[in-house]
């Protein structure tokens, strides 16, 4: 099992995407030199107990031991999360989950939807040191949500196409209008994909099922260490996997969506 | 203060244990475990159990709602993958198990019985599997039945995981004793139901669960206290602890031992500075032994 470590961290960072999607880089004291591409961090919100879990959020980048995360509002935890400020503390559980394995082949197709561009950012800079060669769609409704574009841009991608759904941002549509096209030039044996459930169900349905379709999942959530059999995702032998140890990265092809 | 306790045999180094299902089977964190007076393991049935398809976890101001279903590996897999694992633990190690019938209950016990556990916690009162689980330990003549059956085949101390709802839990308490229960926990989750307005139908994929968390200390600790007069074997408490102040808190109903349980799932460290600030609160004033503080509170309820 990786060292999990439990800490006070403090906000370094506060980047506002939209009213609604926030990002935060935190300094940390050991979780960030630890951490990988494929983890998360588990954060505990509120200290009144008035929220008592803990909530994953995956890691979207490392530098040293800072931390970069980022999460749309959708609940109270979230809201909660979204009024914290620079220098503000923040209790984490970390580095959490598995991280990915470098895979075998070359080129490697990247496809992200919305939040999901997240995890997939650090993932494709961890791919991209490993020498692989990828090729990624990312989309998001609009150009303020399609968050990360100028860092993905700077990345080595051999090929990198935007969609945005009201065509703000490079071509209209979804990222999964642009798997035909992309497909059509270039076979692929990997997929890394994260986003909404509906996007990765469709992802699946239109690979043939030899290709190893890799997926950031999410589930309710627990502990977020193993210890409580919370986050239990089917298989397609109807048997579970945990989301927080055997993922939050994992193979779709095994999974029940 | 000295917080050690001989105990039916059992050393316990400290009163606080990890409770079942909040601490996996022992393999995580042994540097935790080791601190605290031992871990109850995730319950073990006969066979192999995948559980309760998700969503397995809900959560309200006061608690949380589980219905895991008992997964576990059953208890072979237990036997020969889990438990070697476990010999360099350096606190008890006391095995939860449940099951559909008495029987089942029975062939676990036989089938473990020569490996190097401490005590058997036997889950009376789990609410989230279809048969046996709770029905077992609301039943007064299935408990005095699995008793008797299991004191005769095992020389180690029997802790009995007691129902709290939808039965007398003073009464099956009572019973345990009698038929030779060594420990008695009290309380077990109690049963709960969510529903999903927007999909109209239960929100837990089990359907139901079991409420635990920090509403339930007070339920707890009332039957805690109630019950111990009543019964003469130890009582462990267990509900809703959050912090040493909960752990003092049940000491003084009279609880010899506690168990900390959805804490955990917050923070799987955070026992460790329970058992520092109870050791610092004794020390601070200046009680020598925790056995002084053990029931201190005469309660008549």
């Amino acid at each position: 099992m990786n060292k999990i470590f439990w800490e006070k961290t403090k906000i370094k960072e506060k980047i506002n995407f939209t009213d609604k999607i926030i990002g935060f880089w935190i300094i940390t004291e050991n979780i960030g030199k630890n951490s990988k591409a494929g983890q998360f961090i588990h954060i505990k919100i509120d200290e009144s107990n008035s929220l008592i879990l803990r909530r994953p959020f995956s890691i979207a980048d490392v530098k040293n031991n800072e931390i970069f995360f980022i999460f749309r509002i959708v609940g109270k935890g979230t809201s909660l999360l979204s009024r914290l400020n620079k220098t503000d503390e923040i209790d984490i559980l970390g580095p959490l989950g598995k991280p990915i394995e470098i895979p075998e082949e070359k080129d490697i197709l990247i496809l992200g939807g919305g939040l999901g561009i997240a995890p997939l950012y650090l993932l494709s800079k961890t791919l991209l040191e490993n020498k692989k060669n990828l090729f990624a769609l990312f989309g998001a409704k609009n150009s303020k949500e399609l968050i990360l574009k100028e860092n993905l841009e700077k990345l080595n991608f051999k090929e990198l196409i935007f969609y945005t759904e009201d065509g703000s941002y490079g071509k209209k549509g979804k990222v999964t209008d642009g798997i035909s096209p992309i497909t059509k030039e270039k076979k692929f044996k990997v997929i890394y994909s994260a986003g909404p459930k509906e996007m990765l169900k469709k992802i699946k349905l239109i690979f043939n099922k030899k290709i190893k379709i890799y997926g950031f999942l999410e589930e309710r959530m627990g502990c977020g260490v193993g210890l409580c059999s919370s986050c239990a995702v089917p298989k397609n032998d109807k048997t579970y996997l945990h989301l927080c140890e055997n993922g939050p990265c994992l193979l779709l092809n095994e999974i029940l969506l | 203060m000295n917080l050690n306790q001989k105990i039916k045999g059992i050393n316990f180094k400290n009163p606080v244990l990890l409770a079942s299902g909040t601490y996996g089977f022992g393999l995580k964190f042994k540097e935790v475990i080791n601190l605290t007076g031992g871990i109850i393991t995730k319950t073990i049935t006969f066979k192999p159990m995948i559980g309760n398809p998700p969503p397995r976890i809900y959560e309200f101001e006061g608690g949380i709602i589980n219905s895991i279903g008992l997964e576990n590996p059953g208890v072979k897999y237990f036997k020969n993958k889990i438990l070697p694992n476990l010999k360099n633990l350096n606190t008890n190690l006391i095995v939860s198990i449940g099951g559909n019938s008495v029987k089942e209950i029975i062939d676990l016990i036989k089938t473990l019985e020569d490996e190097i556990i401490s005590a058997y916690e036997i889950n009376l009162s789990c609410p989230n599997v279809k048969e046996g689980g709770i029905n077992l330990g609301q039943n007064p003549l299935i408990v005095e039945k699995i008793l008797k059956e299991a004191k005769k085949i095992t020389k180690k101390p029997i802790i009995a995981k007691i129902p709290s709802v939808f039965c007398n839990p003073i009464e099956i308490a009572k019973i345990t004793e009698n038929n030779g229960a060594d420990f008695i926990t009290i309380t077990n989750t109690i049963p709960g139901l969510v529903i999903n307005i927007e999909r109209e139908k239960p929100f837990l994929g089990g359907i139901s669960g079991g409420i635990s968390g920090p509403f339930l200390k007070y339920y707890s600790l009332y039957l805690v206290a109630k019950i111990r007069k009543i019964i003469k074997i130890p009582v462990i408490g267990c509900g809703g602890i959050r912090d040493y102040k909960d752990v003092l808190e049940y000491l003084f109903c009279g609880a010899m031992l506690v168990e900390i349980g959805t804490l955990n799932l917050v923070n799987p460290f955070i026992v460790a500075k329970i058992i520092k600030d109870l050791k610092e609160w004794g020390k601070e004033r200046r009680i020598k032994n925790i056995k002084k503080i053990i029931g201190k509170i005469e309660i008549e309820i």
